[in-house]
């Protein structure tokens, strides 16, 4: 269970592992039996609603935010890979040679290590967007 | 200052200038190899140097096509 997480109640939903069973369910408390042990229920496919006895430590953490949480991290690292795609295939089309870029799901950085013909490609893609950028604020300046 | 740092750091004023966060250095890697590494620090900055590089497509196409004529 996580540490500044109340404990759980009757009727609650949490996610957490069944003893006899692979993988986080979401297990619905059943029963309290003592504080360290609970009677659990959760659904099997094909086999209707099982109930088991889980100690304390099986449970994680109240089921809306566990699964929130696992949404945003699927997004996240979705977006990581759709933006590794997209610069994996500007780099290819704009002729640089290096190798695949990693963009790093944990914190949303990315390192492109390159050879000096494709490091000056980039630097022209840069400089043209710098100057395109100026000319931008300069027309908003304008108008 | 070797022909890589001075690339390097060229790259690093260019990125800035187009607006992305991050740093551009040249190393040897263990074989030798002399390279330049572009770090960007956030999805904005990647999203910039994607469409850097897109900009950049029609320029090199006709670079290509030049050296075919």
């Amino acid at each position: 269970m996580l540490k500044d997480v109340d404990p759980p109640r009757i009727g609650e939903e949490w996610a957490g592992w069944a003893p006899s069973r692979d993988g986080v369910r979401k297990l619905s408390i059943i029963e309290v039996i003592s504080p360290t042990s609970y009677l659990v229920e959760y659904s099997v496919r094909g086999h209707g609603r099982q109930q088991e006895v889980a100690e304390a430590f099986y449970l994680i953490q109240p089921w809306e935010p566990y699964r929130k949480q696992q949404q945003e991290r699927r997004d996240h690292n979705r977006r990581c890979a759709e933006l590794q795609e997209a610069l994996h295939q500007a780099m290819a089309s704009s002729g640089m040679t290096c190798s695949k870029p990693w963009v790093y799901s944990a914190s949303p950085n990315v390192h492109l290590n390159m050879d000096k013909n494709s490091a000056d490609i980039l630097l022209s893609a840069l400089k043209a967007l710098g100057q395109e950028s100026r000319s931008d604020s300069a027309l908003e300046n304008l108008f | 200052m070797s022909e890589y740092e001075e690339l390097a750091n060229d790259i690093h004023r260019a990125a800035q200038a187009a607006g992305l966060e991050g740093r551009a250095y040249a190393h040897t890697s263990v074989d030798s190899v002399e390279t330049i590494t572009l770090s960007v620090d956030n999805h904005q900055s990647l999203a910039r140097l994607i469409q850097a590089l897109q900009l950049a497509e029609p320029t090199t196409k006709i670079k290509k096509l030049r050296k075919n004529i």
